[in-house]
């Protein structure tokens, strides 16, 4: 059976994707930022010499990580205000939920980051006469964001997408922002096509980024 | 081996003092009863919103019940210009809250908008988590099958197991295909999008898709490769009412009363034409008593 295309449509409602996609944007930067920062956090409370402290940190990145995203989005947008009286935007609560759910994930990947530094480079640079600072800046983090960068874009570009599940709580983002489209034209293929083609936009340039310093990072065949 | 409690401290104190923070925040903060959970609110609702002087109310876009200018995100709609009237009557302020078909009835429950103007069908099932106001329109549902398809004449064409029904999870149309086409083969899709199931027809993945049948007369108008084929002969007819929580008597009442008023002064179906809507009244004839 032949479909008639029709995007015409699309340039009519451009400025409630664009809108969307700035939207989805936004809430991806606020993840980014907040989970990241929220991660390291976690991984810094996890050193700390406490069974409780080592015993917390470990309940929160198991739940975290094995929670879907769009049960705690769902969850969270109904519990806080049922349980607590918090009632917050929908926009905030994607943010809440997308910002713990990047954290669990952002805290494995320090972790890992972190103990790629072999120890004894460490104890060398102490030993040198480096205090502790030095040693964090000059040798631990040089190396670890050599390791971290990529892995992070990786779960950077996963929130980037996840990010269209907002929509379920009626976060304005590009998916929700075209569903309130297709309600008025009732033309989802040529609505959803666009918005692929959005996603790829915003997705491909962190791909590539992550792959660049992924190649940087590998070492140089001798 | 030396004991070293001062490295030991500050860690332990830190964890301490957050972990407390967070108890006493969850069991100094006000919580409500399950009660006042579920009616969302310490006060009655009418009570509190003539308090506040807010009235939050819930929407799903469904035009032209609803209609959200994509562009602008400017509300309009005839059920919205009918919770505008009622709140200016009341000399309060309407708060919007914009919800979807799948959470729309939890927005109520956990105290997200007071009344939800959704064009929610009143079946039985429904209204056991919800309580709803008294019938306001009455829609049908109508089914969209390719052009040029000719096994198709009646609703009995459909319960065959050779054919494929797309209908919307928890939509109306899926309650009838369950409980009146049992035969027939369904693909139930999780979306909010209600035309959704009418383009596994468009895509060949149906022979037929079923929605309400505003829905279905729209995607047809946009669609010359389908008809609608049930156009002006909706099949199904369900009663369309708002919604408040389940045991918010008082504001229900009110609620009715409004809508009450708003129907026998001629106001709703004055905003129903204004948006070009051709809902289905049951005929009324009034008489002078002699």
């Amino acid at each position: 059976m032949g479909y008639h295309w029709d995007f015409a449509i699309v340039f009519r409602f451009a400025p409630a994707l664009l809108h969307g996609t700035v939207l989805t944007l936004e809430l991806t930067a606020i993840t980014i930022v907040f989970g990241t920062l929220l991660g390291a956090l976690v991984e810094v409370l996890r050193r700390v010499p406490s069974r409780l402290a080592s015993f917390v940190v470990a309940l929160y990145i198991e739940v975290f990580r094995a929670l879907p995203l769009l049960v705690l989005l769902v969850w969270l947008y109904y519990l806080l205000p049922l349980a607590w009286g918090i009632r917050i935007s929908s926009f905030l609560t994607a943010a809440i939920a997308m910002t713990v759910n990047l954290s669990a994930f952002a805290a494995v990947t320090i972790r890992s980051g972190l103990e790629a530094v072999p120890r004894g480079q460490n104890e060398a640079a102490l030993a040198l006469g480096m205090n502790p600072s030095q040693v964090l800046f000059r040798i631990v983090l040089p190396q670890t964001a050599r390791v971290l960068l990529p892995n992070l874009l990786g779960l950077y570009i996963t929130m980037l997408k996840l990010s269209s599940l907002a929509s379920v709580i009626a976060v304005y983002e590009l998916l929700h922002s075209a569903n309130t489209v297709i309600s008025q034209v009732y033309r989802p293929l040529e609505i959803y096509t666009v918005i692929a083609l959005i996603y790829l936009i915003l997705v491909l340039p962190m791909s590539y980024l992550s792959k660049r310093l992924e190649s940087r990072v590998q070492p140089r065949p001798a | 081996m030396l004991n070293r409690p001062s490295a030991r401290v500050p860690g332990r104190r830190l964890l301490t003092m957050v972990l407390s923070a967070l108890l006493l925040c969850t069991l100094g903060c006000s919580r409500p009863s399950p009660q006042e959970a579920l009616s969302g609110y310490r006060i009655p609702t009418l009570r509190r919103i003539q308090q506040d002087g807010t009235m939050r109310v819930g929407y799903v876009v469904y035009p032209p019940t609803v209609v959200k200018n994509p562009n602008t995100g400017e509300l309009s709609g005839h059920f919205v210009d009918a919770a505008r009237f009622i709140a200016d009557v009341m000399k309060v302020r309407v708060q919007f809250v914009e919800a979807t078909w799948s959470t729309f009835v939890a927005g109520l429950q956990s105290g997200q908008f007071d009344l939800s103007i959704a064009a929610t069908y009143r079946t039985i099932p429904r209204a056991t988590a919800v309580a709803f106001t008294t019938p306001i329109i009455y829609i049908g549902n109508g089914a969209i099958v390719r052009r040029g398809d000719t096994r198709f004449r009646s609703l009995s064409d459909f319960d065959k197991p050779a054919i494929t029904i797309a209908v919307a999870q928890g939509e109306a149309s899926h309650e009838y295909a369950l409980q009146h086409l049992p035969t027939a083969h369904l693909t139930v899709l999780s979306t909010a999008d209600l035309s959704q199931p009418l383009t596994e027809v468009i895509a060949g993945r149906a022979d037929v898709g079923l929605a309400d049948a505003w829905t279905t007369a729209q995607f047809a108008a946009k669609h010359p490769e389908v008809v609608d084929l049930f156009a002006g002969q909706p099949y199904d007819l369900t009663p369309v009412g708002w919604a408040v929580r389940q045991n918010d008597t008082e504001f229900l009442n009110f609620v009715n009363t409004a809508v009450d008023y708003l129907i026998s002064t001629g106001r709703m179906r004055d905003w129903e034409r204004k948006y070009g809507a051709h809902w289905v009244y049951p005929k009324v004839t009034w008489e002078i008593t002699q």
